[in-house]
């Protein structure tokens, strides 16, 4: 990929996934995703997602190893030389559409697939399944079976391959080089604003240390001082850890074992001065699990640190944002309670982040984790933010196979019970979402 | 006494920074921008070191000019000093991209001059710029 386009490999395999899942849903049937780039080694990509829209006849096909891999290497030939939207022939008699889409630095990317027989090719899709058959030597009591799978493979005509399904598989392609560009933007405007934000903080932190070394070797200053000036700077760079947390990039995801209470705890320390300068007291209680060796402790859990630091931020400070603020007569609080929890037989760990404000209304319960959307009720007031909190907290969890959901009950006339649910496995994600 | 090339388009930033250097004795030639560095590309290879950082003005499609710049430098002007990158941006594509090229060491702002000090003594010392697997 040329370097204009800066996303993360594992942002990369997401934009794909929900590029063949566009395609597979629009067309019902499997897709293959070729991408080819000026210095990489072409790629062809089979999701989960197309995996599973197989025809039964591919599956048959696949079931012995050799073949399993002689048609991945017939589907990539094709893709790859694919210069124009057309339709092809597999090796084993199948048809499939395919789509090359040019992006302007040079890339390429290939939808390919659909999986049918087209109707005004029936007689050389059927020659080529009878020399499929012959080749492999399928044992005669096999046959039968081959050819019927074969046969429910639909049959489509080709103005439906041209109209539609060449149509959907463009589509898909255009869609993800326009997410890769986007994402590379958002990603660079999002290191514009905290280049932007640094660039006062290095002033401070060099000039602070620069004044240490003239002050050493003009007045031979002590320890004492050495001391002091260390606690500044340490606390610059605090203020720029906090920038970063909520701001920066996070790399590739790095999982290691993370003792959950102090991420808990570091995250409401930040948040906590604020919040009580509006009359909100944030409580923390998390359950303890204790361990064979008699220790009694909150789990430690194996997340990407960087990520759920972040998450936790985006929680809290919504919580802390939507919130009413305390008065004399009336006090406010934020609850996060921790909960040991087995899912599915997979142990785990539920956070619960509750508050008392101005909620979500029930039919945007499901709608608040999607990208850039706001609740209503947060429209008619002055609280800053983009819609882009819960959205990261969502693909968080999920990254680390965990779930999240959102619930939101009136309390009174005008004050909601708004909970947000975290869910996380303990041992962190499987081999398939952590890619 | 080393000359230093620092290309960072906020001088505010770096004003201790190269304050910090020149007390240990280096000369630094500051450029603003790419059309800077495209001006004066001679006299920056004829720099012992130099120091980028990777967001620069104009901005283009090219979004991360430092890139651009890193790559002028090592394959048109053929320069092989050493390049220190100075940089907020964490973004490993971002920096993978750069380490190809050959970089000796990755300064994330907001950096120590104490710390600075220490990748250009190093640099300078002809430590093989870094260059990814």
């Amino acid at each position: 990929m040329p370097v204009t386009y800066y996303v993360l490999s594992a942002e990369r395999r997401q934009l794909q996934e929900e590029a063949v899942k566009r395609a597979v849903t629009s067309i019902q049937g499997p897709v293959g995703f070729y991408e080819r780039w000026p210095g990489e080694e072409p790629c062809l990509t089979i999701t989960e997602e197309a995996r599973a829209a197989w025809r039964p006849f591919c599956k048959l096909v696949g079931e012995d190893e050799a073949r399993n891999r002689m048609c991945l290497q017939d589907y990539e030939h094709r893709a790859a030389a694919c210069t124009r939207p057309q339709v092809n022939l597999c090796w084993a008699g199948v048809h499939n559409a395919a789509c090359p889409v040019k992006d302007e630095r040079g890339g390429s990317v290939t939808l390919i697939g659909g999986a049918f027989r087209l109707r005004e090719e029936k007689a050389d899709a059927e020659g080529r399944l009878r020399q499929f058959l012959k080749d492999q030597n399928i044992p005669p009591e096999q046959v039968a079976a081959f050819h019927d799978a074969w046969l429910e493979i639909p049959e489509v005509s080709e103005a439906i391959v041209r109209n539609q399904i060449l149509r959907e598989l463009e589509l898909a392609g255009r869609g993800y080089l326009y997410s890769l560009r986007q994402l590379s933007q958002f990603r660079y405007s999002a290191d514009l604003v905290i280049h932007d934000l640094v660039v006062l903080l290095q002033s401070l932190i060099s000039s602070i240390e620069v004044l240490e070394i003239e002050l050493k070797r003009t007045f031979d200053i002590g320890k004492k001082w050495e001391a002091r000036f260390e606690e500044i700077m340490q606390t610059c760079e605090r203020y720029y850890a906090y920038l970063e947390a909520r701001l920066g990039s996070l790399g590739e995801p790095e999982y290691a074992y993370q003792p959950l209470a102090q991420l808990i705890y570091e995250c409401v320390d930040l948040y906590r001065a604020k919040a009580e300068k509006r009359g909100i007291d944030i409580r923390v209680d998390l359950q303890k699990v204790e361990y064979d060796d008699g220790q009694v402790r909150v789990p430690h859990l194996r997340v990407a640190r960087a990520y759920l630091n972040r998450a936790l931020h985006n929680a809290i400070d919504n919580a802390v944002k939507y919130s009413f603020d305390g008065t004399v007569h009336q006090s406010r609080w934020i609850e996060i309670v921790g909960q040991f929890e087995t899912r599915q037989g997979m142990p785990g760990y539920t956070i619960r982040i509750s508050n008392l404000g101005i909620g979500i209304d029930e039919d945007e319960l499901d709608r608040v984790f999607e990208r850039g959307y706001q609740g209503r009720r947060r429209l008619g007031e002055f609280r800053p933010g983009f819609g882009m909190g819960l959205t990261f907290i969502k693909e968080c969890v999920e990254m680390h196979g965990g779930t999240v959901s959102i619930s939101s009950q009136p309390q009174r006339r005008t004050s909601w019970l708004t909970t947000l649910s975290i869910w996380l496995p303990i041992r962190g994600p499987t081999d398939r979402a952590e890619g | 006494m080393s000359k230093i090339a620092w290309i960072e388009d906020d001088y505010r930033a770096i004003s201790s920074l190269v304050r910090s250097l020149e007390l240990d004795g280096h000369n630094i030639l500051c450029y603003r921008t790419c059309q800077d560095v495209e001006e004066h590309l001679e006299e920056i290879c004829r720099c012992d070191a130099v120091i980028l950082d990777i967001i620069l003005p104009p901005a283009t499609d090219d979004l991360y000019q430092g890139v651009s710049v890193l790559r002028k430098l090592r394959e048109e002007c053929k320069y092989n000093g050493p390049v220190i990158v100075c940089s907020v941006v964490r973004n490993p594509t971002v920096l993978h991209a750069l380490r190809e090229m050959g970089i000796s060491d990755i300064l994330h702002k907001p950096v120590r001059p104490s710390r600075l000090h220490d990748a250009v003594t190093e640099a300078l010392a002809g430590s093989t710029p870094e260059t990814s697997q």
